[in-house]
């Protein structure tokens, strides 16, 4: 295997290894990540825009650094790009939105200032869906970069909202991207193409400096090629930020020597294959088959309670509320989607009475869950119910089939809980599929453990899309 | 004296109230937003009744009267 190939295969705990034997250095690795990114991730339209000065003169720091003997930890010299709603300096924030496509914002947001800490390079801003989906998008083409584009078969979208982070790690073009989640936007795009998402607990990674979508609902997190690397990725980006009064004080350490690799508690998600396409339902039950190795397995319910009402009147009212001069001002009237510029008015009509009892509903749904997911080290289920969607397919058609897995996904959110997507074998048309292991707050060591016991087990994660 | 609406439970310990109607929720909607042109009325109209279902749905879920919304208020220090 050639020398550049097998750096695009590589994990971050991979290519620190490398890097500190001598046998590549930052500045090569960012080079090829700046080569792959504006051809291949171009091709997927994954990227904004490539950050090449700042991003080789970090890379020629973090080299000179390992030479001097003065180590950063994991993420030292490893290349990485973040959603385009993460504030750089010097560099345009376009929120995935043509009328935001000018913006600059004065300071770098706290997530990107942890990863200058931890010595990762910043190389790129990557595409996302306009405003993060908030405007009620119904089809892949809802960015002004056009509809992000899965490696695995460009006439499949990547998922959204965090399109550009991850085509561009499954693309392989960069170690790890920071994407966002309101409700769905990390674990979906990480499914569609074929990355691990980690969706952390709310309130564990501080969102200074990223657009709000929904304020009670947003969290950042890594998509990366393994579930130990979003750990070290966590890891350096989970902290108290007096700048973002939801950020949690409870600390954060990944210890994946510490972590249990079996004797897991699990539960399954009952009928969580319903109306899935066939293989996904194949690929899941093998799943299953390979955790019984490492974990006993309980079939369950969820709490029956009003998931999707409650977050779908959260959502909309407080997208409502942050974007508020932006719709009534026509800023919507220059978005891609030709939905985007409509659907928003219709958030007008929620009281503060319905959305305060979405909120009291919300309270219980916390407690209930809590009490829940305490008896597993986790719930696991297909992320989706099959792969991702033609691009030129409304989700009306490809995407809404009733399903467990929406649910959960509304209750997981809501709760605030931390879930990890991993890739989990292919379907239709050479795309992934994917399992969600989703866990009880602040137990993010305890979905990572999960995954990673699994990804030492199957080989999915190690596939490399034939770009 | 207004009517009790349809659907509400007086009982402090499980609320349930009454949830707008579609049409109700248009109305506002074309209050604040006059004029739409009837296609964008109509190309609301389905996420008006998706929102009304959700609405009601919420609205039929009991409540005590002290159930707090979820996030709770944190007076403010700045030290």
């Amino acid at each position: 295997m050639a020398a550049d190939e097998m750096l695009d295969r590589a994990s971050v705990r991979e290519l620190g290894r490398l890097l500190r034997a001598g046998e590549t250095t930052s500045v090569a690795l960012t080079r090829r990540a700046l080569d792959r990114l504006d051809t291949i991730g171009r091709r997927l339209n994954a990227v904004v825009t490539l950050l090449p000065e700042r991003a080789l003169a970090a890379a020629q720091r973090a080299d000179e650094e390992l030479r001097a003997g003065v180590d950063r930890g994991p993420l030292h010299g490893i290349p990485y790009g973040v959603k385009d709603l993460i504030a750089v300096a010097g560099a345009p924030t376009t929120w995935g939105a043509g009328p935001l496509r000018e913006q600059r914002l004065a300071e770098d947001a706290t997530v990107v200032k942890r990863l200058d800490a931890a010595g990762a390079v910043l190389v790129a801003k990557l595409a996302m869906v306009e405003l993060a989906g908030g405007m009620g998008y119904e089809q892949p083409n809802a960015s002004f970069t056009g509809p992000g584009l899965s490696p695995w078969n460009p006439d499949a979208w990547s998922g959204g909202s965090s399109s550009g982070s991850g085509s561009a790690v499954g693309a392989r073009a960069v170690p790890f991207a920071i994407g966002s989640e309101t409700f769905g936007s990390i674990v979906t795009p990480s499914a569609c193409c074929g990355v691990s998402g980690l969706r952390p607990t709310y309130g564990r990674v501080s969102r200074h400096g990223a657009m709000a979508l929904c304020w009670t609902l947003d969290k950042l997190g890594p998509m990366c090629r393994t579930a130990d690397d979003c750990g070290l990725v966590l890891d350096a980006i989970a902290s108290h930020d007096p700048r973002d009064p939801t950020s949690t004080t409870r600390p954060y350490h990944y210890i994946p020597e510490e972590q249990r690799q079996e004797g897991f508690r699990l539960a399954a998600l009952r009928g969580a294959t319903e109306n899935a396409q066939p293989e996904a339902v194949a690929n899941y039950a093998a799943a299953l088959d390979t955790l019984r190795a490492v974990a006993t397995i309980e079939e369950v319910e969820l709490p029956d309670l009003p998931y999707g009402a409650a977050i779908a009147v959260i959502l909309r009212a407080e997208a409502a509320s942050a974007f508020d001069g932006f719709i009534d001002g026509g800023g919507i009237a220059g978005l891609t989607a030709p939905e985007d510029r409509l659907r928003p008015l219709s958030n007008i009509a929620i009281s503060a009475r319905d959305y305060l009892r979405a909120q009291r509903i919300r309270t219980r749904i916390c407690r209930d869950l809590d009490a829940f997911f305490a008896r597993y080290d986790a719930l696991v289920a297909p992320t989706l119910p099959g792969v991702a969607p033609p691009i030129d397919l409304p989700f009306g058609q490809a995407l809404r089939r009733p399903n467990p897995a929406f649910a959960l996904g509304a209750a997981g959110n809501l709760a605030g809980l931390p879930a990890i997507s991993v890739p989990n074998g292919f379907g239709e048309r050479g795309l992934p599929t994917a399992i969600q292991f989703v866990g009880r707050a602040y137990d993010e060591n305890r979905v990572l453990a999960v995954a990673n016991a699994y990804q030492r087990l199957t080989d999915w994660h190690t596939r490399v899309p034939p770009l | 004296m207004p009517q009790p609406r349809p659907g509400a439970d007086p009982n402090p310990q499980a609320q349930r109230a009454a949830a707008p109607s579609a049409d109700m929720l248009a109305a506002h909607v074309q209050q604040v937003y006059a004029p739409l042109a009837d296609n964008e009325l109509a190309a609301l109209r389905p996420l008006l009744d998706d929102l009304a279902g959700a609405l009601a749905t919420l609205a039929a879920f009991p409540l005590d009267n002290a159930d707090e919304p979820m996030p709770f208020f944190i007076p403010y220090r700045a030290d």
